[in-house]
């Protein structure tokens, strides 16, 4: 299995997350396309594409992967 | 007694004698005019189908088990999700308007699949009616895939026939979920992810 890079930094930054993506995730635009979970609506995740968490930015993702890279 | 006469300039005048219609062997249908009697479509016995070219058969006419129209949609995206509840998967969905309420629709659902986790975490199928009703079972919809040994790669498949009792576009969609931690996928190297639906006639 091929290592997803961004899901590895989300683990990294806010364990336990609950969000959609759509591989691969490379990008600043790809990043804001992100479904983050924001509640429950009759046993269905309700999402939005605004990230509820702080601990999570574009900017801190990227970091977290780059060090992946590394 | 019947009469004819030969004449120079007109060649035969007169009335035939009533004759057998089996005497006429060689009559093209060239020669024929006029309307053919009421006859009974008993006696068409080497009538092709080819030669039906209008009209609209009655639908008692031919019995069950008619493929009345297929959709099909499919993606060709890798789509995870780390969420616990029910999640739909975008564009792995088909519409289709049923022609009659008696229809019923046969949904045939594939996918490549990837769980990850520890080894007592699953991941589920579901499908979805309308985005509103489950038609699997609540917690574990249509089956599972475990994560033996932190990863594991399935297939999915998932079949399911419906009677949706309208003549309204239907929509059927497939959601995952896991029952606890880290994520599950379908696609897998941007495989596709395939879904049909076909109306079949009651």
């Amino acid at each position: 299995m091929a290592i997803d890079k961004f899901f590895e930094a989300i683990k990294i930054l806010r364990p336990d997350t609950e969000m959609t993506w759509v591989l691969p995730i490379e990008t600043e635009e790809d990043f804001n396309k992100v479904q983050w979970t924001v509640g429950v609506d009759n046993g269905k995740a309700v999402s939005n594409t605004s990230c509820p968490h702080s601990e999570i930015t574009w900017t801190l993702v990227k970091a977290e992967m780059d060090k992946l890279d590394g | 007694m019947a009469q004819i006469k030969l004449n120079a300039t007109y060649g035969l005048t007169g009335t035939l004698p009533a004759v057998s219609g089996a005497n006429l062997t060689s009559l093209t249908s060239g020669n024929l005019t006029g309307a053919l009697p009421a006859i009974s479509g008993a006696s068409l016995t080497t009538l092709n189908a080819s030669n039906v070219s209008s009209g609209t058969l009655n639908a008692a006419r031919y019995s069950g088990g008619k493929i009345l129209q297929v959709v099909q949609a499919y993606i060709n995206d890798d789509v995870s999700t780390t969420n616990t509840t029910w999640t739909a998967i975008t564009g792995f969905e088909v519409d289709i308007t049923p022609s009659a309420t008696s229809s019923k629709i046969l949904i045939l659902a594939s996918a490549g699949c990837e769980k990850g986790g520890t080894s007592s975490d699953f991941g589920a199928f579901t499908l979805y009616k309308d985005d509103s009703t489950n038609l699997g079972e609540t917690t574990y919809g249509f089956g599972l895939e475990s994560a033996e040994g932190g990863y594991a790669r399935g297939f999915l498949s998932l079949n399911w026939l419906d009677s949706p009792s309208t003549t309204s576009s239907v929509n059927y969609q497939i959601y995952m979920k896991n029952n606890a931690s880290d994520s599950i996928k379908v696609g897998g190297g941007n495989a596709s992810s395939v879904i049909i639906a076909m109306e079949v006639g009651a």
